[in-house]
């Protein structure tokens, strides 16, 4: 029914797209950007599905798919890094550029860039994983499973959508910055928490596991949000 | 217009689930939960909708009918006497909500659904059965008639004469005396669609055409002093709606019924419920014959002494004995009909059953044949036969010799096309005499079977011998029986180059008295095409007598009609009941089952969902502002 569908889209999309509004919309660098990074990880994702082709049918359980999301996560985790070059690399050509014209290239710049990056990362899982699948809850079914009885798999998707871009956006930011300072606590922080919150889907699998999975990965994202505002509140005081 | 959805509960949990609820029952409660529904006034406020699973077993025995079906026709006054005592009469009650007889794939579907519903009790997720029902009749019958919302119930019956009947403007010879034996073509049942009338309707026609099968091959026909009349009449479960349509007819003196006179028919005997009349265990079959003793109507013993007779001729293998006379009459049967108009005529009813049905699935979904012996119906129609032939003969007439082993094949050949579901009418029997109309379902299956239920009569087609967009199952008898009772016609005819001709529906049509007998196809090629016929074989129409099709106002449509008023007040027939099916919208009626979402949680969601977006956005742009000052700042 439309109130299903609109209800899901604003819990799972809403804040991602206020937030896009609010810090990305105003500057069409950065959504070009976002794009840019919204489409390279999905070329990530479709190859790593290109990958797991050759297991298909993967059996549902959690032996299978813990390997499946170990290597997907692997993969990410090092494509991350090929984005971190691509925008150190960026933002070298602007700094001379703009050193050339005068004009300032700050932090602030820098950082919505970081921001960027990362919102595509967390617009790109959201699109694929739970975008694709709203359209059916313009009908008047829903889908329940047997594990899950208490949230419907839509449900399940949209708070999947909703931590997960916060918990993507921020990890960009936090290994950007983990980087850039050659911090390899930092980096395998990142790396180890981005498994942890793909792991902690795995508990879907067991009876009423969602219950414990999805609020937990939203405080998860607030919480990665949460030291992400720090971590740049205290680059910020710190700059020039 | 009328969309109805409730969760699925199942029929136990019934009591423990509050609330509206659809309830899925298994067949063998499904009687049980009509009857429980019609009485409790809770369960008409919580029960929005009901499922029935056949998959789960069929009821020990089941029937729609009431205790006495059409008591209100029956020549004497017992209301209560109970022939048949599984019915519950739920085909004359009004329900008022979507009853479903399920498929075996939604029943699948419904089962752990309603489990799970029981499970959660009804919270969250529930699972649904969604029933759209637009049903475009409103109103009662002469309503939806005149709204033209609806068609009458009704059919096309077959009559043929043994011998044929001769042209009365070539030859002169003085009528005979008539005796016709009756047989019922169709049934009902709380499912329309689903009916299967292997003994309500099907034991007795095949009993009668074999009968008159053996009868021809005998070739005595010419000798016999009466005259030998079969009628298979269609809805006579609709207030003996054929019976009472074909005496109306033959008081009209209509083109469907010219050589049938009223006046003359002065015998008649209805071949009723026959196939459970085989004993195993005792090794014999055993027929009752039902008269109507109490005063006021024809003496029939001439029919029983020849009944009885025939049984001897076939030793202790067959028995025949007089119905008990504690019965108050004859059972539910056409010759009801033929008595009230005509009550000096001698009637009989033979039936496997005495004081109450034999079978357990009268006007049932299942009477699918399962209790039926091949064996009784070879005996019903040798009985039969050889009643017949001792009525209708005269001192010249030589006796009836009967090659069991013919008649068996003949029974066989008869079941295989009008008891079995497949082939059904493209049994090898029908291939050589028709071309079926095959029902094609949205799963791809196809079907030919016989109906049980008479369907609707879009219109009314005047020519009695006019095959054309005939039912199956008419057109199968017409042609069966034209096919057996043809002769060649008496040398002295004009017309005799059509007679043999190649003919068929629509271009090459034959002549009158000719009938065109086995069109299968084409109009061209011989192989595919009948044969004209001298034969004395019509088709006659069943509807309510309180409806005409005819042209008014310059509309082909249907009227309701009050031409027959004065004949019914006449022979006091109870108020013609009218039946009529209500027109659907294309692809309706529909169900579909499907889990949903409830609606506290689809508003929580809503509401939760606004919220956070609006706050993100707010504390965003917040945030924004005060992140820029501070490195401004610094």
């Amino acid at each position: 029914m439309p109130i299903d569908f609109f209800g899901l889209f604003f819990l799972g999309l809403g804040p991602g797209i206020a937030f896009f509004i609010v810090l990305i919309a105003r500057k069409s660098f950065l959504v070009l950007l976002a794009l840019f990074s919204a489409f390279l990880w999905l070329v990530v994702l479709l190859f790593i599905s290109a990958i797991f082709r050759a297991f298909v049918p993967l059996s549902s359980t959690i032996g299978p798919y813990t390997g499946m999301l170990a290597a997907s996560v692997f993969i990410e985790e090092a494509v991350r890094f090929g984005t971190w070059w691509l925008h150190r690399v960026t933002l070298n050509t602007l700094d001379n550029m703009a050193r050339a014209s005068g004009h300032r290239f700050g932090l602030l710049d820098k950082l919505y860039m970081a921001v960027a990056w990362g919102y595509g990362h967390g617009a790109c899982h959201a699109v694929f994983f739970f975008l694709s699948l709203l359209p059916l809850t313009t009908g008047d079914g829903t889908l329940y499973v047997g594990t899950c009885p208490q949230m419907s798999v839509f449900l399940v998707g949209a708070l999947y959508s909703l931590a997960f871009g916060m918990i993507l956006t921020s990890l960009t930011v936090i290994a950007f910055d983990g980087y850039m300072s050659r911090s390899y606590l930092v980096v395998a922080a990142v790396a180890l928490l981005h498994w942890g919150a793909a792991f902690l889907t795995l508990l879907n699998f067991q009876q009423d596991g969602c219950l414990v999975a999805m609020p937990v990965l939203v405080a998860l994202g607030l919480l990665l949000t949460g030291y992400t505002v720090a971590l740049c509140w205290k680059k910020g005081k710190v700059a020039r | 217009m009328k969309l109805i959805t409730g969760p699925l509960v199942h029929y136990s949990d019934m009591t423990q689930l509050a609330g509206q609820k659809v309830v899925v029952v298994p067949a063998e409660d499904a009687s049980k939960l009509l009857t429980q529904f019609l009485r409790d006034s809770s369960l008409r406020q919580d029960v929005v909708g009901i499922l029935v699973d056949p998959t789960t077993g069929r009821p020990p025995g089941d029937s729609a009918a009431g205790p006495f079906p059409g008591a209100e026709f029956a020549p004497y006054s017992a209301r209560d006497y109970v022939w048949n005592p599984y019915g519950t009469g739920l085909t004359q009650q009004w329900f008022g909500i979507p009853v479903y007889m399920l498929t075996e794939a939604l029943a699948n579907e419904t089962g752990w659904r309603a489990d799970y519903n029981a499970q959660n009790d009804l919270k969250g997720g529930q699972h649904v059965a969604r029933m759209e029902v637009p049903m475009q009749a409103t109103g009662n019958s002469s309503q939806c008639i005149t709204e033209q919302h609806c068609l009458p119930v009704g059919g096309y019956g077959v009559w043929s004469a043994v011998p044929v009947l001769p042209d009365p403007l070539y030859v002169n010879v003085s009528a005979r005396p008539i005796t016709l034996v009756t047989a019922t073509m169709d049934s009902n049942s709380l499912f329309h669609d689903l009916t299967k009338g292997a003994n309500t309707a099907m034991s007795g026609l095949i009993a009668g055409l074999v009968a008159m099968s053996l009868l021809v091959r005998a070739n005595h026909t010419a000798t016999y002093a009466r005259q030998l009349a079969f009628a298979a009449l269609p809805g006579e479960a609709f207030g003996y709606m054929g019976s009472k349509r074909l005496l109306y007819e033959m008081q009209l003196n209509s083109t469907f019924v010219r050589g049938l006179k009223l006046d003359l028919i002065d015998q008649v005997v209805d071949v009723n419920q026959v196939g459970a009349a085989f004993n195993a265990s005792t090794n014999t079959s055993s027929f009752y014959l039902h008269t109507q003793l109490a005063g006021g109507f024809g003496d029939a013993s001439e029919l029983v002494g020849a009944a009885q007779s025939a049984a001897t001729a076939d030793g202790p293998l067959v028995q025949a004995g007089a119905a008990s006379p504690s019965n108050p009459g004859i059972p539910p049967s056409p010759l009801m009909s033929f008595l009230r108009v005509k009550p000096g005529l001698a009637g009989m009813v033979l039936a496997d059953f005495d004081s109450h049905f034999k079978s357990s699935f009268y006007q049932s979904e299942y009477d699918d044949g399962f209790n039926i012996t091949v064996q009784a119906l070879v005996d019903a129609s040798v009985l039969l036969a050889r009643t017949l032939h001792t009525l209708a003969g005269s001192p010249d007439t030589p006796a009836l010799e009967v090659n069991r082993t013919v008649t068996r094949i003949l029974v066989a050949e008869l079941a295989v096309c009008l008891i079995l579901e497949d082939p059904g009418m493209r049994c090898p029997l029908a291939a050589l005499l028709m071309s079926p109309d095959v029902d094609v379902y949205y799963d791809g299956s196809t079907s030919a079977a016989v109906k049980g239920y008479p369907g609707v009569l879009r219109w009314v087609d005047v020519d009695p011998r006019a095959s054309r967009s005939k039912p199956n199952l008419a057109r199968f008898v017409y042609n069966y029986l034209g096919n057996l009772t043809a002769v060649p016609l008496p040398s002295n005819r004009t017309n005799s180059t059509w007679e043999g001709a190649p003919c068929d529906t629509t271009v090459n049509i034959c002549p009158a008295p000719l009938a065109c007998i086995g069109w299968r196809y084409g109009t061209r090629d011989p192989a595919g095409m009948g044969r004209c016929r001298n034969t004395t074989t019509m088709y006659f129409p069943a509807y309510s007598t309180r409806l005409w099709y005819g042209n008014k106002k310059g509309s082909w449509r249907w009227w309701v009609d009050d031409a027959a008023a004065s004949w019914e007040s006449n022979y006091s027939w109870p108020t013609d009941p009218m039946w009529t099916e209500s027109d659907w919208p294309a692809r309706t009626p529909t169900l579909t089952i499907f889990q949903e979402e409830s609606e506290t949680t689809q508003i929580v969601v809503l509401v939760v969902g606004l919220v956070i977006t609006f706050a993100t956005g707010l504390a965003s742009w917040l945030g924004v502002r005060a992140f820029e000052k501070h490195i401004k700042s610094h």
